[in-house]
């Protein structure tokens, strides 16, 4: 992906099962990533985070929902604290139209490879050649 | 002719020309230090409170400090359009000017990396781009190939200042043939510096405002009619506090250098702009609604800066105007200026906008973002003051043929 190989300290990567993580320790805020990116999916840390004590989740995962310092680069982490343990995104146990849907890309027998074979897909900014592992569908 | 005695050891007579001066020499360093004073409070306020205190917003992540990043890289890389001409083509007018145009790339130099240190969410971080210590991503990161020459550029740049300085002051010749490769290599790294500062813009498919084969040639091509126009701003600065007259012919030959590279620059920018605005699609959405006036105060700027740029140009194409000093002058000035204006901020706010997503956004520096901006030019300025004072007097000395120390305290550079 543009902002893996836009990052100047490597503070950003693919993990082996394809979500793109970025370690708050090393990045160093520069923003680079962001300017790569062609669907704004990357966010940064203006200002120190407002907590409220006993506000926060004791499930956290160093590459994802841990408080994030001022000054790094964030981005959606599709749970990994959650999904590394077979439970779902948190977004897709919210969506009461099951619109969104998390698999393995791998499973031949699991839905989204389903979905990928039989519905009418599309990737967005598909020219940018970015290959994103998000699609879109619709049954019509 | 030959002094039987020793020159002075280098550093202390280093640290006496840069710090012994006139009242109106010592208020100027106080004004600079003053300047940097300031901007560092203003700093202060953004390392406490984050970057929220500048106008960047998730939709424009970079603004007025990469803007301005952007314009210095260009000037330093600049410095190499009287190296390649003394070095190359054995110009000997442009040989003169060597030490004043290697100060100049100093202080731009450390310019631009301040402007990306106070940028950066993290700066005490930047030592994670060292090799050694940190993890910098070549070869595909271009931002990291920009730190790494551009931290070449700066040091191949101060040995060549002090050891060509040093020369001067021990009455050796200047230029010895084993200085040569140093210089080739300070040329390749001048015109590397912008090209990849170039490369890391155009390199974002994302962004179709930059995404574009001529961004490199045209970064080259104004960066050196913007940097001849300093350049001869700087001749003529020194010249008057010398009260000397050394650089006419360099100054004809940077006019000349002008009048040629600002054409070709607007030829450039003649080519994109009929592209992009041929077809309104992709890049010509955002080059469109910046000429239409959509994007508020940055519509008048890129208007100014073209503006200037048409203006200048009749100024130095027309002959007996350019070599009139005043005219010619205010065209450096003019150059200078108008490139800032579409190569600096108004280059890389535009980017942004509208956004991948197709949103319209908006950027307005703040105060403290200007009050930065401003201490770092200071920053920059007495760097190239103290750099070009010893020059004058250090160089000055031994192109009269005899070490001054023997001469009574008044200089004269009041």
């Amino acid at each position: 992906p543009p902002c893996v190989q836009a990052c100047p300290v490597e503070a950003t990567w693919q993990e082996p099962e394809g979500i793109v993580v970025i370690d708050y320790d090393w990045c160093i805020g520069c923003r680079y990533c962001a300017v790569a990116c062609p669907y704004w999916a990357r966010r940064f840390n203006w200002r120190e985070p407002e907590l409220a004590a006993g506000h926060i989740t004791p499930t956290t995962h160093y590459l994802g929902n841990r408080p994030r310092p001022m000054g790094v680069m964030e981005k959606c982490t599709f749970c990994i604290q959650r999904t590394r343990k077979g439970l779902l995104p948190a977004c897709q146990e919210a969506c009461p139209t099951g619109a969104r849907l998390f698999g393995n890309l791998l499973d031949p027998d699991g839905e989204l490879r389903y979905i990928l074979n039989n519905k009418s897909i599309f990737r967005l900014k598909e020219e940018q050649a970015t290959q994103p592992n998000f699609w879109y569908f619709t049954d019509v | 002719m030959s002094d039987p005695s020793p020159p002075d050891p280098f550093l202390p007579t280093l640290c006496r020309h840069a710090l012994a001066g006139p009242p109106l020499y010592h208020a100027w360093i106080a004004l600079l230090l003053a300047g940097v004073f300031f901007g560092g409070l203003a700093y202060g306020e953004q390392a406490g409170l984050g970057l929220q205190v500048t106008g960047l917003s998730d939709q424009v992540v970079w603004g007025l400090y990469i803007g301005n990043f952007t314009f210095l890289v260009g000037v330093a890389a600049a410095a190499v359009v009287l190296v390649i001409p003394a070095a190359l083509l054995h110009h000997p007018e442009a040989a003169k000017a060597l030490l004043p145009a290697k100060a100049l790339a100093i202080a731009a130099v450390v310019m631009s990396l301040l402007f990306v240190l106070v940028d950066l969410g993290r700066p005490a971080r930047i030592w994670h781009a060292l090799p050694g210590w940190g993890t910098p991503n070549f070869p595909l990161s271009i931002l990291a190939w920009d730190m790494l020459v551009l931290g070449l550029y700066l040091a191949l740049s101060l040995f060549l200042f002090f050891f060509v300085l040093r020369r001067h002051h021990r009455r050796l010749p200047p230029h010895p043939p084993g200085l040569f490769p140093a210089i080739l290599l300070a040329i390749l790294l001048g015109i590397g510096i912008h090209t990849v500062t170039a490369f890391m813009l155009a390199a974002n498919p994302a962004r179709p405002f930059w995404h574009s084969s001529l961004l490199a040639p045209r970064f080259i091509a104004s960066a050196f009619a913007a940097g001849s126009g300093i350049l001869l701003l700087t001749l003529r600065l020194l010249d008057r506090f010398d009260h000397a007259s050394r650089f006419q012919e360099t100054e004809a030959f940077l006019r000349r250098v002008m009048a040629i590279t600002l054409s070709i620059h607007l030829f450039f920018l003649a080519s994109e702009l009929f592209v992009h605005l041929h077809r309104h699609t992709g890049p010509g959405r955002g080059t469109m609604l910046l000429l239409h006036g959509g994007a508020g105060y940055l519509s008048d700027w890129v208007w100014t800066g073209m503006a200037l740029n048409g203006v200048r140009a009749v100024l130095l194409l027309v002959t007996p105007w350019r070599r009139h000093r005043g005219i010619s002058g205010m065209a450096a000035v003019a150059v200078v200026v108008g490139v800032w204006l579409e190569k600096g901020p108004g280059l890389i706010v535009p980017g942004f906008i509208p956004t991948p997503l197709g949103e319209m956004a908006g950027y307005d520096p703040t105060a403290i973002e200007i009050r930065v901006s401003l201490g770092i030019v200071a920053a920059g300025l007495l760097i190239l003051t103290l750099l070009l004072r010893v020059t004058s007097r250090m160089a000055a000395a031994s192109d009269t043929g005899g070490n001054r120390r023997h001469r009574p305290a008044p200089d004269n550079a009041g």
